[in-house]
């Protein structure tokens, strides 16, 4: 699995490292050939020795730090950058981050392996700019979600915790009946060359129809991530896609979509795939002109 | 007192059956309305929440025992109409001798019918504010938030005004924000949106609300309320204070003046 990124690079002594904001993790050496660097080929989320630690895997702004001793397995996540850097690669940390882990084994694994995995709630993405619908009109709209991380000692899960905490937020019809989502803004682009590939968020293809007979303003898009498989596509992460259909004057049909096609699935949805739960996924929240 | 001593050998000995065997069954029926009620929280408890369960459990014990406790009574040779009969007069003496106790109990069973709230709630009644530990006959025991055990007679529960602090998922903070006259209103609300977006504990929606409340002699006293999950409602409310007041500091936003009178 690889995964193309540009990023630009300052040129320090002894240290190699691409530039971004909120640089405080204080990289030491960051082990890319400079051959990789322009449009380099982000490797797979990666399986890490345990003999060669401590290390830190940088994936868009956050950095998943790993340490090892005789009996356990130190893991924190570090939150220093702007999630939408395009930082990848690996670097040996100065110090580890706050809030460390310390996972304890009486035989210690060899090695801890990462995987994406998509967020454990709904994500709710409201579009940066008020995006309105004519009626009869089918689009077809790209929407990035935030990664999760999912770091394993041979089958045993150890930590489960997104790379950039979303804020979470209230969606229901009032505020006694509703749901916990995750917020988001979307620049709803209708082109999907023109989202940048990050290392940290998916990408959603949603299919809106408006078979109502007036036009609407789609205020916000609610996504069922535990219900969707992730894949990898074009170097990209995607999910499965989602179809949306707004009906005379209802809330409207939300179906599940395959993954794009020639994509390669990883893992499995937190969620089984049942009717009833897309039933209950009223996917987007459209108001009356 | 040998003698004494000696008839009763003597009447135990030739009477000892029965005593025995209303002990035995007495005895048998608490153990057995123990065993049924743990059996039921255990097979059927999944159903309910805390409140629910303590139910269950006493709807179930108390039947076995009761039944078990008028065998025993029988087998003593106790006629329990004549006993039942006694003890309806003696209910009627002690309703009028405790009048607060009986008005207790029936509001108890109001309470429970009405669930206003429910064992593991947080409430606030009267001046206590704490987690609710039981509902009881004569009275709902709490827990204050400073580890105090709390006796609220259930009369009261019912006359008083009853606020469920757990009810719903999320909770709003109102905070109160006071400025001097030369503050640019604008920046204000900029400030403190910014504030609460980087908050991880705000949610983003119900979006907050910013107005000015009052106009007063030192300053405009600004409204700013902003949501949260109930769980997270005061250490929010906490951060988010004191963020406010470093930040309004940084950004140099004035200050009320004070009035003298």
């Amino acid at each position: 699995m690889t995964l193309h990124v540009s990023v630009t690079l300052h040129l320090h002594t002894g240290c190699l490292r691409p530039a971004r904001r909120g640089d405080s993790h204080g990289c030491r050496f960051l082990e890319i050939p400079e051959s990789a660097i322009h449009d380099r080929p982000v490797p797979e989320w990666p399986t890490i020795d345990l003999a060669s630690v401590p290390t830190e895997i940088r994936l868009g702004g956050a950095g998943v730090y790993v340490n090892a001793h005789a009996n356990d397995v130190v893991i924190g996540i570090r939150r220093d950058g702007d999630p939408l850097d395009l930082d990848t690669g690996t670097v040996t940390p100065d110090e580890p981050p706050e809030g460390l882990r310390r996972f304890v084994f009486g035989t210690r694994p060899a090695s801890v392996s990462l995987q994406p995995r998509l967020a454990d709630r709904a994500v709710v993405a409201r579009p940066l700019e008020e995006v309105t619908l004519p009626p009869g009109q089918t689009v077809h709209l790209y929407v990035s979600t935030p990664l999760w991380v999912v770091v394993q000692a041979e089958e045993t899960t150890l930590l489960d915790v997104a790379l950039h905490a979303p804020r979470e937020t209230w969606i229901g019809p009032s505020t006694t009946e509703g749901e916990f989502c995750y917020a988001s803004r979307t620049r709803a682009e209708t082109d999907l060359s023109a989202l940048p590939v990050r290392p940290n968020r998916a990408i959603t293809h949603v299919k809106l129809e408006n078979a109502g007979d007036d036009g609407v303003a789609l205020d916000r898009v609610r996504l069922p991530m535990p219900l969707l498989q992730l894949g990898l596509a074009d170097d990209r992460f995607v999910t499965q896609g989602v179809r949306m259909t707004r009906t005379h004057g209802g809330l409207g049909d939300v179906r599940p979509d395959e993954l794009p096609e020639g994509a390669r699935p990883i893992g499995e949805p937190r969620e089984k795939h049942h009717d009833a739960a897309w039933r209950h996924a009223f996917a987007t929240l459209w108001r009356q002109l | 007192m040998k003698e004494l001593w000696n008839q009763l050998v003597t009447w135990f000995a030739t009477h000892w059956e029965a005593p025995a065997r209303a002990l035995g069954i007495l005895v048998g029926s608490v153990i057995a309305a123990k065993i049924a009620s743990s059996l039921a929280t255990r097979w059927f408890g999944k159903r309910f929440d805390a409140q629910g369960k303590m139910l269950l459990r006493r709807g179930v014990y108390w039947p076995i025992a009761l039944l078990g406790f008028t065998t025993a009574l029988t087998h003593l040779g106790l006629d329990l109409s004549i006993f039942l009969g006694a003890a309806g007069i003696v209910t009627v003496a002690v309703g009028f001798a405790s009048q607060t106790s009986a008005s207790n109990l029936i509001s108890g069973i109001f309470l429970v019918g009405e669930r206003a709230f429910a064992v593991g709630d947080v409430i606030r009644v009267g001046t206590t504010s704490g987690e609710v530990l039981s509902i009881d006959l004569l009275s709902v025991k709490v827990r204050t938030f400073d580890n105090l055990f709390v006796r609220v007679p259930n009369e009261i529960m019912v006359k008083s005004e009853v606020t469920n602090l757990s009810r719903f998922p999320i909770r709003r903070i109102d905070l109160h924000v006071r400025v001097g006259y030369g503050a640019n209103l604008d920046d204000v609300r900029t400030l403190l949106l910014g504030i609460a977006e980087h908050q991880s504990r705000i949610l983003a929606e119900p979006e907050p609300l910013f107005f000015v409340d009052a106009f007063e002699p030192s300053g405009m006293l600004i409204q700013f309320s902003v949501w949260t999950r109930r769980e997270n409602w005061g250490e929010a409310r906490a951060l988010l204070q004191r963020s406010i007041r470093a930040e309004m500091d940084d950004a140099g936003i004035p200050r009320p003046t004070l009035v003298v009178p």
